[in-house]
């Protein structure tokens, strides 16, 4: 009977992707099944449940009988009361902040439990490099990241759940596309001018982080200390994110079900100046040009302000693109597993489908995944689990999205007064013949696939007592195939009905390819207790292999949109491509940990790692090795008088080197490569030798030190840990020029040093008020200073069409621009300081740069280091309240201090057309000269350069997420066959401050590509559950 | 039990062993989308290969554009444009447009030296193949120094493959060396060229070619007499004319006429150019904002009314309210002036404030002089403007006629030959332009074959050299860059004037700077005067 009860909902919710409401269906079904019962019980048991320190009774407790349905929680008293069906049954007992318990009944029909609760860090067990260290006994810089936080994020992807969460791991997302976000991450700043990703490894072998669901991840390490990453040798100077996914559980059947339904919102539109205001400032500019005059009469600017009913089509409000092209999107997110198993074998399920609508016309993100994790006892001595995932993500999104012409980029540019989309369905035409909403709709699309497989398996053989042999293998295919589909359209013009745009061939570029990386890998751990010395022995030996290849494909003329396959496209101008590389790792590496009365710690790590990236027995081998040791002072008998107060205070060092590889295949290899030209009309082939091979090339190493502090008070309920650290990167990857006389293009060399210090601190706090009140809060903040110190006597290095700087002695990436000084205030001042633009075309009211070289005149050789792009005081604040049944979580992050260069249209003001905002409407004038916006001019871009006059403060303060829940009372929904269920609403990006907004400019938009096409951060309302049965 | 997990053991053991011993080549993987350096040149069809890579570093047309706007006729678009400002002495002398200039003839000049170091290597018995293979290295190589060597004045004269090592230490050779090679190089090259290519070939480079590069060379420096005799010998092949139609010389129909000594060969889709997009009316197809060149003032005004008067003759007939009017018919083949008509049929109207499709003042991209460049703008390519298959002109017989007439007439040696040449170049047949007649001085010739010079060949990349080597860069390159001329709405003649920058033109800008990285890496380089 109740195993009926407890599969009823199954198979309905298996189609719970297509509807949430379909799922309040199943429930309401549940709710009225009648003669609903519980098995047999004939066994009861009754007891009290309290804290173990406080004595105090705890109410709402979760007592549940192993691998059954079958449970109850505490009353306010604390006391509970049970039937279970046999009296050798055991008692899972657990409580938020309270460590879980597994009590055997054994026959007892009084059961009293004490609860523990969840010391900060205590007996923690924290996953590192190749195995699982406690907390305790870490000597490294090792962020255990709260899974319970990133599950209350409520995010399809589980770098945005991982924001701002840990101090010295930043994330920056740029996009927020929806199937396709495309965030920078990085740990203690900047280490290198090539890649700056770190390496992210889940359940063992290195996969993307990117499009992991925060449902299956059941515990994330990021390891920052170069003691710890140091084991991952060549590929470790990033550091390194270590994911772990959910494994099976021994017991009966447990069903779970996970989701949420809720709306998409862009999150930031700009403040944009009103249409009366827009148009003086035009005149303005207009009259300000050399013998130029007002455009537009007072009566033409007020039949335009005023407009109304269908005017609005010939003079439609700067607001009204925005208003229309983006909408509120819905999303969704659902997480199925099953899990359970006898002692021999375990398995979970687990189906998840994500469906993100787009705030865009065309755009959405649908993600289908399916995990199948065994674990088999071999034997006593052998055990063999296996990852099996499965996922397929679709993302789509219109033709232009990015670059230029495109949705946003138009935005911004060049439609501020356009009418969206007439009532006939055409759409209003700027005098660049576009329009943004015209291209979501019609510009085609773009649809970008990926099959992504892997299949782990690992076989664990205790050799003896002490030695435990390990080996994995590791598979991953990652299948993308892409198609971008220009569509051929016209528009015409609503009024005239004269065709105004033709938009050419219709065509489409496909692509495919197919990665693959084999891991495999051979782990001997030792382990041995000696009187009070523990000592820990690991050795491994592993290789990679990775291959990729790609095909592409180009047609155009396409008998209309609607046929898409390339063979359905013409054969004149068709063109195709494809690649192939591969490359290969092959390591040893090993580590000894040894604790003295878990008193004193040492450990030492090292890898040995050999690339196929590089040639010949010198270069192509590189040895990485750390030391690290820990001090926990608290157990010293000097520090008893100090308990009461500070109940854990461990002292960490650590030192290490880890390598960065990322460099094109083949550098070394002298060769020639294929060119094209044409004689007589007909296509010929050449070969060239284009680039310097460079047989020296080896890794780039990353030296790190780190000094830490942990500490608890009072008995834990604060917690501190407190790392400063310092970086260094030599040996750089960089391609050093040459003279141009050789006529080739320079190869990557070793050569440079970046150095990143910096510090991070995180305290806790957790406080039980009464027994109806607890809460705790998390809060972290930290800070990173980067610094390149040599380019072996180059440089500078131009970034971003030479708006940053790659330079000795400056942040990588600075800012680069004129100094501003202010406006010139007379004509006087005019006369007797440098000008940008000639004395003639300078006037009161424009920039007056400064003329740093002092030659008398304003070149580009008086171009600064204008402001540092790196966040400083990077910080978040997480609070989890639980109250009786509710719970209530927040979490804030931000960045204290921060530069950002504005450029384009938030800055043009107008003047080259180009959205006008509010602040704009801030301009000089003979009567307004403290104006923020200098005197405009039209197509006059003097005041537009580069300068420091437009870095802006782009600190801010995020609340990122915020969720309130109220689990049922375990009475009710044990009736139902349900273990628990909790509902909750939930929010996304609710409130953002920072001084940015106001230009248009969400803190987190890339530096250099304001506008320029990014999808637009959103905001999301949400609504949910979670319920076990 | 105990089978099973010996059994699994074993596996286990196997599976170790065998991955451990047997991929002793594992981190050994071969680039499969390259040839290895060490197999090649061995074959005859190896050095054909290499030579067909050579054509790669003519110059595109968007280069040509690029060097009209570092001279007097045209300028950037915009004053965010890079080539302005590195024009008009805002941007650092040696930032991108020079350097690009240095690196890609040396990356050219490393292509021919390979070809005529290596080419050796080939066994085979077809040696007049190889010959013509080696002279047109050496032309490649001679044409990309003459450029070298106009921009930056005493260069490394480099004639074989050098490693970074051995670049550090090299030194510059004497412009008037550099000279001498290139003469040398280009009378060589011609002795083993063919005066014409089987269509299969045609496009590479003749022995025509060569000798009108070495017209070119001499002439700018100053060696009139070899400049003559160049031209000379050009004239009597007696396989060039001049096409009749002006109009239709930079279209498809003009590709290959019996005018083109050497063009860069494009072909639509699969080798194609894209200098439509760079330089043509906002207002054409979907070309948005990316012209970056257009013409200014002084390339308008050098163009003659239809009589043959300048228009600051008086009795010229220029009427200021209509100042496109009844001019020499190749302003309107050269570019778009206010009125004209556009390849889509619709009217030219770049008027500040009027409106139009194209007006100055409508933001991004408009053209900020109230002028076009026509040439290769063509309805062919209006809806595809990346994709355009027009060959571009290198050297043309006009050249070779007007190289040839201003030879003899600084040589003072003014004979009928001199006149028949500049007529030959007005009298074309759509421009027909009264012919010069009577006894002019040598000055009043000087004037007359240098203006026709800038209107015959504008936008064709020689105008930079030619006011260098006229010395007139520092008159003609001075103060407010002049746009359009137009009527306003209160009917006053107005001057449009290119926002905040000046034309500047110091004495140091004869020579550009040796790129700054150069003198760092190579201690024996010597930086030009004033930089």
């Amino acid at each position: 009977m109740i195993m009926k009860n407890r599969y009823y909902p199954l198979v309905p919710l298996i189609r719970i992707g297509k509807r949430f409401s379909l799922f309040i269906i199943v429930l309401f079904t549940m709710m009225n099944l009648p003669g609903l019962t519980f098995a047999q019980s004939n066994f009861h048991i009754n007891g009290k449940i309290t804290d173990q320190k406080t004595k105090s009774s705890l109410p709402g407790v979760n007592i549940l009988v192993k691998g059954t349905t079958i449970g109850a929680s505490t009353d306010v008293n604390g006391e509970y009361s049970l039937d279970v069906p046999n009296s050798n049954d055991t008692l899972v007992v657990s409580y938020i902040g309270y460590q879980t318990q597994i009590i055997p009944i054994n026959g007892r029909h009084t059961i009293n439990i004490a609860l523990v609760s969840q010391t900060i860090s205590g007996q923690e067990v924290v996953v590192v490099g190749y195995g699982e260290q406690k907390k305790t006994s870490l000597t490294s810089s090792v962020a255990d990241v709260n899974m319970q936080n990133v599950k209350k994020s409520n995010v399809p992807d589980v770098r945005q759940a991982i924001q701002g969460i840990s101090p010295g791991v930043t994330l920056v997302q740029n996009s927020a596309e929806p199937g396709n976000k495309n965030f920078t991450i990085y740990i203690r700043g900047i280490n290198t001018i090539g890649s700056t990703q770190p390496l992210v490894i889940v359940d063992g072998i290195q996969q993307n982080l990117s499009d992991l669901d925060p449902d299956n991840v059941k515990s994330i390490s990021i390891l920052k200390g170069a003691s710890a990453t140091a084991i991952y040798g060549s590929r470790g100077a990033n550091g390194v994110i270590l994911v772990t996914t959910k494994s099976p559980e021994k017991g009966k059947l447990q069903v779970s079900y996970d989701g949420y339904y809720g709306i998409e919102r862009i999150d930031n539109k700009p403040p944009v100046l009103g249409t009366r205001e827009s148009l003086q400032l035009w005149n303005v500019g207009f009259e300000n040009q050399p013998n130029g005059h007002a455009h537009y009469t007072d009566q033409q600017i007020e039949q335009w302000a005023n407009a109304t009913g269908n005017d609005i089509y010939k003079y439609p409000p700067q607001s009204i693109m925005w208003d229309v092209l983006f909408k509120d999107a819905p999303t969704q997110h659902h997480t199925l597993s099953f899990t359970g198993g006898t002692k021999n074998i375990q398995s979970l399920l687990s189906l998840s489908y994500n469906d993100e609508g787009g705030i865009l016309d065309n755009s959405s993100g649908k993600r289908y995944e399916v995990d199948f994790n065994n674990d088999f006892k071999v034997s006593k001595n052998i055990d063999v689990t296996s990852k099996l995932t499965y996922r397929n993500n679709i993302n789509k999104m219109p033709m232009q999205l990015t670059g230029a012409p495109s949705v946003y980029f138009d935005l911004w540019h060049w439609t501020e007064f356009t009418y969206p989309q007439f009532p006939d369905g055409t759409f209003g035409l700027s005098n660049v013949n576009t329009n943004p909403v015209m291209l979501a709709d019609m510009s085609g699309w773009r649809n970008n696939v990926s099959d992504y497989a892997v299949a782990i398996v690992n076989a664990n053989v205790n050799l003896s007592k002490n030695l435990t042999y390990i080996m994995q293998f590791g598979g991953h295919v990652n299948l993308q195939s892409n198609k971008n589909y220009a569509n051929n359209y016209q528009e015409v013009d609503y009024f005239t009905k004269k065709l105004q745009f033709d938009s050419g061939y219709n065509n489409s570029n496909d692509y495919s390819s197919r990665d693959t990386r084999w891991t495999w890998r051979n782990l001997l751990k030792y382990s041995v207790s000696l009187n009070k010395s523990q000592i820990n022995v690991l050795a491994g030996y592993e290789q990679i292999s990775h291959d990729n290849s790609s095909f592409s494909a180009y047609r155009e003329q396409f008998y209309n949109n609607d046929v898409v396959a390339l063979n359905g496209g013409s054969q004149n101008n068709w063109s195709n491509g494809g690649d192939l590389s591969q490359t290969r790792l092959r390591s040893m590496f090993g580590r000894i940990h040894y604790a003295y009365n878990d008193k004193y710690i040492i450990e030492a790590n090292a890898r040995y790692d050999g690339s196929s990236k590089f040639n010949g027995s010198n270069n192509q081998f590189g040895f990485f090795p750390s030391f690290s040791a820990a001090w926990r002072l608290s157990r010293e008998n000097f520090w008893n008088p100090l308990r009461k107060y500070v109940n854990e205070f461990k002292l960490r060092g650590s030192w290490g080197k880890a390598g960065n590889n990322t460099v094109a295949n083949y550098t070394f290899y002298p060769s020639l490569n294929g060119t094209t030209y044409d004689f007589g009309g007909n296509l010929v082939d050449g070969y060239a030798k284009t680039d310097v091979a460079n047989p020296d090339l080896t890794w780039e190493t990353t030296t790190q030190t780190d000094i830490g502090v942990d500490a608890e008070f009072l008995d834990s309920k604060f917690g501190v840990t407190f790392d400063y650290y310092k970086k260094s990167t030599t040996g750089i990857l960089l391609t050093l020029p040459i003279p141009a006389t050789v006529g080739l293009n320079p190869a990557p060399q070793n050569a440079g040093q970046v150095d990143n210090d910096g510090w991070e601190l995180s305290i806790t706090h957790k406080n039980t008020v009464s027994r109806d009140f607890r809460y705790s809060l998390t809060a972290n903040l930290a800070n990173n200073h980067n610094k390149v110190i040599s380019l072996a006597g180059t440089g500078p290095y131009f970034q971003a069409g030479g708006f940053q700087v790659i330079q000795t002695g400056y942040p990588i990436d600075s800012f680069w621009g004129y100094k501003a000084l202010g406006y010139f205030k007379s004509q006087q001042e005019i006369d007797n300081y440098p000008t940008f633009a000639g004395k003639n075309n300078t006037f009161p009211g424009d920039l007056k740069y400064a003329d740093l070289n002092g030659d008398g005149k304003i070149t580009a050789d008086d171009r600064t280091v204008i402001g540092d792009p790196f966040p400083h005081y990077t910080f978040g604040l997480n609070g989890n309240f639980y109250y009786k049944s509710f719970d209530l979580s927040f979490f804030i992050q931000g960045v204290g201090k921060m530069q950002y260069q504005l450029d384009g249209p938030p800055i043009l003001d107008g003047m080259f057309n180009g959205l006008i905002l509010k602040v704009g409407g801030d301009y000089w004038t003979p009567k307004n000269t403290n104006a923020r916006f200098p005197r405009p001019q039209k197509n006059s871009h003097k005041n537009y350069e580069r300068s420091s006059w437009w870095t802006i403060n782009a600190a801010y303060a995020r609340l990122q997420n915020a969720q309130i829940g109220y689990t049922l009372p375990t009475n009710i929904v044990h009736k139902l066959g349900i273990q628990r269920l909790r509902v909750y609403v939930s929010g996304v990006n609710l409130i953002t401050l920072s001084k940015a907004l106001k230009f248009g400019e969400g803190p987190e938009n890339p530096a250099n590509n304001n506008a320029n096409g990014y999808y637009p951060g959103t905001k999301s309302y949400s609504m949910g559950i979670n319920l076990n049965f | 039990m105990k089978n099973f997990k010996l059994k699994i053991t074993t596996m286990i053991a196997i599976l170790v062993l065998s991955g451990v011993s047997c991929k002793d080549n594992f981190l050994q993987t071969v680039p499969q989308d390259r040839v290895s350096e060490a197999i090649y040149w061995k074959t005859p069809k190896d050095a054909q290969l290499a030579v067909n890579n050579l054509y790669n570093y003519l110059y595109n047309p968007v280069d040509l554009m690029n060097l009209a706007a570092v001279s007097d006729i045209a300028v950037g678009n915009g004053g965010f444009n890079i080539i302005t400002r590195y024009s008009h002495d805002i941007e650092t002398a040696d930032g991108g447009f020079g350097v690009n200039q240095w690196n890609h003839n040396y990356k050219g000049i490393r292509a021919c030296n390979e070809v005529l170091t290596n080419i050796g290597k080939i066994q085979t018995t077809d040696t007049e193949l190889m010959n013509q293979y080696k002279a047109q290295a050496r032309f490649m190589r001679a044409y990309l120094y003459l450029y070298l060597t106009e921009f930056f004045g005493n260069v490394p004269l480099i004639t074989k493959p050098i490693d970074p090592k051995a670049a550090s230490t090299v030194a510059q050779t004497d412009q008037s060396k550099v000279f001498d090679f290139i003469h040398t190089e280009l009378q060589s090259a011609a002795k083993n060229l063919p005066t014409q290519y089987s269509n299969a070939d045609k496009g590479r480079i003749t022995k025509g070619a060569a000798l009108a590069l070495d017209a070119r060379a001499m002439l700018n420096a100053g060696r009139y007499k070899e400049a003559a005799a160049s031209a000379k010998a050009v004239m009597d092949l007696g396989i060039y004319s001049l096409y009749p139609s002006y109009k239709n010389l930079f279209t498809y129909k003009g590709e290959g006429n019996s005018g083109v000594i050497l063009d860069k060969q494009f072909i639509q889709n699969d080798q194609p150019q894209g200098v439509y997009s760079y330089i043509a009316p906002g207002s054409l197809p979907q070309v948005g904002s990316d012209q970056e060149v257009v013409p200014t003032a002084n390339i308008v005004n050098a163009f003659e009314m239809k009589n043959g008067k300048p228009i600051t003759d008086p009795t010229s007939g220029f009427d200021p309210k209509h100042p496109y009017q009844n001019r020499d018919p190749r302003l309107h083949y050269s570019m778009f002036v206010y009125g004209d008509t556009l390849p889509n049929g619709v009217i030219y109207d770049p008027r500040p404030g009027f409106g139009g499709p194209d007006d100055i003042n409508k933001g991004f991209g408009t053209t900020q002089t109230g002028f076009n460049i026509e040439k290769y703008v063509t309805s062919e390519d209006m809806n595809d403007p990346n994709n355009s298959g027009i060959n571009t002109i290198e050297i043309r017989y006009a050249e070779v006629l007007l190289t040839y007439a201003e030879a003899k007439i600084e040589l003072n040696q003014i004979d009928q030959s001199v006149y028949g040449a500049i007529n030959e170049v007005r009298q074309r047949k759509d421009v027909n332009m009264p012919p010069i007649t009577g006894s002019k001085t040598q000055a009043q010739m000087r004037q007359i074959v240098r203006n026709e010079r800038e209107v015959e060949l504008a936008f064709e990349g020689l105008r930079f050299f030619d006011i260098k080597r006229w010395k007139i860069a520092k008159n003609v390159m001075n103060g407010p860059v002049n746009g359009m001329t137009y009527v306003d709405k209160s009917g006053n003649v107005q001057q449009y004037v290119y926002p905040d920058f000046n034309f500047v033109f110091n004495n140091r800008d004869y020579l550009w700077p040796i790129p700054q990285q150069e003198l760092t890496l190579n201690s024996n380089l010597k930086q030009n005067p004033g930089w």
